[in-house]
């Protein structure tokens, strides 16, 4: 057993195997040897590494990603998210961004590809002003700067 | 609240790999941080390298020396131009009315007897009112649109859409002119090989006088270059030489690459030109019979087609397909008045391989036996040959297929950049034999009319059969019916299994391509206009006189 404090004091104690899906916590685990001692994982709250390690537990015994996977070979496999993924995935816009941060600090490839892959999924078909509402984006261009972009990629918003 | 911006650099640029290019586009838009973003040059090749297995790409850039400011900003701004116009151009083909986005009109001759588009529609060759061959620069250029008043004929206005705006140039640039001099030729034709910046060309006028022209012209400079500087500078063809005889006879079976010419010279004859030394040969292709020494009568008859070879030349006959060897050169120099009797046959009489054909060919067309190289192509890049012989009689199509040799294939492609002037093929060792093993062999047989079209250097054939049209590559048959490319192409791009992708992406990609570059839904029957060539993203058709060049796709210039 592994066991596991977050940025607001609160520890998690899960299964070796659960907890290293994190490449983040196994190369820990390796450096450090056998311990009792809990890890500190200060960029993360309770609240998320509670889903994260929900997202660990289920994918536990999912076969480790190849090392050197081809860029080409992620990339085709776009958009194809697994139920469970899809049901786990579906929660508000912070808890998404928050997931993707924390996945990308413990290093969880899995995961950070479905919170992309999420991202990417509420893009795709949008028209940069629905782009912009969606994720709280702020317009900074100048008029001329957006006139200038907009009359460059015009014919991408036409779908 | 959360706001995209807020994710790291890393982690966004993951998000946009996900996404495709009208994606990526679009969020550019929203703001200077994603637009910078977007602007990543990781982003561009790996968008780049996965578009690349599903649409024809232009080439991909290549380094550019890191001494140069912005070099990565360009390379960066090529990769993405390339995937934005492969994108563009899908989209328009994938359409149910695809939307020519320039449009030329030639006017003004009396007759068209052959088109040629050349360098994957970057030039355009026309063989005009049997006396004429121009050279038309099909390079889109900006500055012209300002001065083009041209309208689309009545009845010829093709669907518009508002963001596809309709170019239409009232003429297109001449690059260079030959006219024949002493009247028509009132049956002719040419040949033409494109390398780097040099096009040859060879015309064979048949009619009160024969004769055949060898041209060349220099595309460099203000060819190759898009630079608008040297834009409305003409260089005119150079006659390298220029051959008469006396013979009417109507056939004109002519052939060149890089090193030769070959000129059917009737009776059984081929004039074989050098272009390095300027040398002229005639060689005879009849084949006496040992016993008799008197040609053989199925090698008497005439030529239909030529295929120039390294240092071979394929004959086809109605009833024989002849792989002759090219003298070297100890022959004797023949003039318009030899005969096949005084003449050598090949190369010390030896007349190569023949095969006999189980049939009477009407006519022929074959596949391009060089695949290109770097732009350009070079004799030393064969490729297996397709043969589709045409029996009118039976009314079918026989394919065959003749295979490299060990030897040909095996050989690594030099570049294609250098060019041994003066030495013979002969010495290349593996060039004394011939490249492709005989007997051809049957590939398949398809009952219909015969459609020839080249993209690049790639050939296929579309047939004809009722309302189907059948597209013919060397990757086997395909159908269609001629309404519904968008939904063969789905159905072929759509197959059951991730594995099959893996397998037949390959072949997907190159049909593809193919069917990419066939606008046949596009007819003007109204103007008796017909599209005879296709490549590129260029497309001719002729029809009165009048020669019509279609620009599908967005080039550099467009933005």
């Amino acid at each position: 057993m592994v066991t596991l404090t977050t940025s607001d004091n609160e520890t998690f104690t899960v299964d070796k195997k659960v907890a290293e899906k994190s490449v983040l916590i196994k190369n820990m685990l390796e450096d450090v040897g056998e311990s009792d001692q809990a890890i500190p994982l200060p960029n993360v709250t309770a609240s998320v590494l509670k889903k994260v390690l929900e997202w660990c537990e289920h994918h536990k015994d999912d076969p480790a990603p190849p090392e050197n996977e081809d860029k080409d070979d992620t990339r085709k496999r776009t958009t194809d998210i697994s139920e469970w993924d899809q049901k786990f995935i579906a929660v508000d816009q912070e808890m998404l961004f928050e997931i993707i941060l924390a996945a990308n600090y413990l290093d969880i490839k899995a995961l950070l590809d479905v919170g992309c892959k999420t991202v990417a999924n509420m893009i795709k078909g949008k028209s940069p002003e629905e782009i912009r509402k969606l994720f709280n984006i702020v317009n900074d261009f100048t008029p001329e700067e957006e006139a200038q972009i907009k009359k460059e990629n015009e014919w991408a918003e036409d779908r | 609240m959360a706001s995209l911006d807020q994710l790291p650099e890393d982690v966004l640029l993951l998000i946009f790999n996900h996404l495709n290019v009208q994606d990526v586009l679009c969020v550019r838009r929203t703001s200077k941080y994603l637009c910078d973003l977007s602007c990543s040059l990781s982003l561009w090749r790996s968008i780049y390298s996965q578009l690349s297995r599903l649409l024809p790409l232009a080439r991909a850039p290549s380094f550019i020396s890191s001494d140069i400011p912005d070099s990565m900003h360009t390379l960066r701004r090529q990769y993405e131009q390339s995937c934005i116009n492969a994108v563009r151009l899908a989209r328009n083909w994938g359409s149910d009315e695809p939307v020519p986005t320039e449009c030329w009109l030639i006017r003004g001759a009396r007759s068209v007897e052959k088109i040629q588009l050349l360098g994957e529609g970057r030039w355009m060759l026309a063989l005009v009112n049997e006396r004429q061959v121009v050279l038309y620069d099909l390079l889109p250029r900006k500055e012209r649109v300002g001065g083009a008043t041209g309208r689309f004929p009545e009845g010829q206005n093709p669907k518009r859409r508002a963001k596809q705006p309709m170019r239409v140039f009232k003429k297109a640039q001449k690059f260079s002119v030959f006219t024949r001099a002493g009247g028509v030729g009132d049956f002719c034709t040419f040949e033409s090989w494109l390398q780097e910046d040099e096009l040859r060309v060879i015309i064979s006028w048949r009619g009160e006088r024969t004769s055949t022209d060898f041209l060349r012209v220099s595309l460099s400079e203000s060819g190759l270059s898009s630079s608008v500087s040297n834009w409305g500078s003409r260089r005119d063809f150079e006659v390298f030489h220029s051959v008469n005889a006396l013979s009417t006879r109507r056939s004109l079976a002519i052939s060149l690459n890089e090193r030769m010419a070959v000129v059917d010279d009737s009776n059984g004859l081929l004039r074989v030109f050098n272009w390095d030394t300027c040398e002229d040969r005639v060689i005879s292709t009849w084949c006496p019979s040992p016993a008799t020494n008197v040609a053989q009568g199925w090698s008497r008859e005439q030529i239909l087609s030529l295929l120039l070879l390294p240092n071979h030349v394929l004959v086809l006959k109605p009833t024989s397909l002849q792989l002759l060897p090219l003298p070297d050169s100890s022959l004797v120099t023949g003039g318009p008045h030899a005969t096949a009797s005084n003449l050598p046959q090949g190369r010390a009489g030896n007349q190569g391989e023949v095969w006999h054909l189980p049939f009477r060919v009407d006519r022929a067309r074959w596949s391009s036996p060089y695949s290109s190289h770097d732009g350009g192509h070079s004799i030393k890049n064969l490729q297996p040959l397709s043969l589709m012989l045409e029996d009118e009689e039976m009314g079918s199509i026989h394919h065959f297929r003749l295979r490299l040799r060990e030897s040909f294939i095996t050989r690594s492609a030099p570049h294609a950049g250098t060019r041994e002037t003066g030495s013979s093929i002969s010495a290349d060792p593996a060039s004394a034999q011939a490249p492709y093993l005989f007997p051809p062999v049957l590939e398949d047989e398809l009952p219909m009319d015969l459609v020839h079209y080249q993209y690049g250097e790639r050939p296929f054939c579309t047939a004809r059969s009722g309302g189907l049209k059948l597209l013919y590559t060397e990757d086997g048959l395909r159908m269609w019916v001629s309404s519904s490319i968008a939904s063969a192409w789905d159905s072929i791009c759509s197959p059951e299994s991730e594995e099959e992708q893996v397998d037949s992406h390959n072949l997907n990609r190159s049909f593809k391509e193919l069917l990419y570059h066939t606008p046949l839904r596009r007819s003007y029957p109204s103007e008796g206009l017909s599209i005879c060539e296709v490549s590129g993203r260029v497309a001719v058709g002729q029809g009165r006189g009048d020669i019509w060049v279609f620009g599908f796709g967005f080039s550099e210039t467009d933005t």
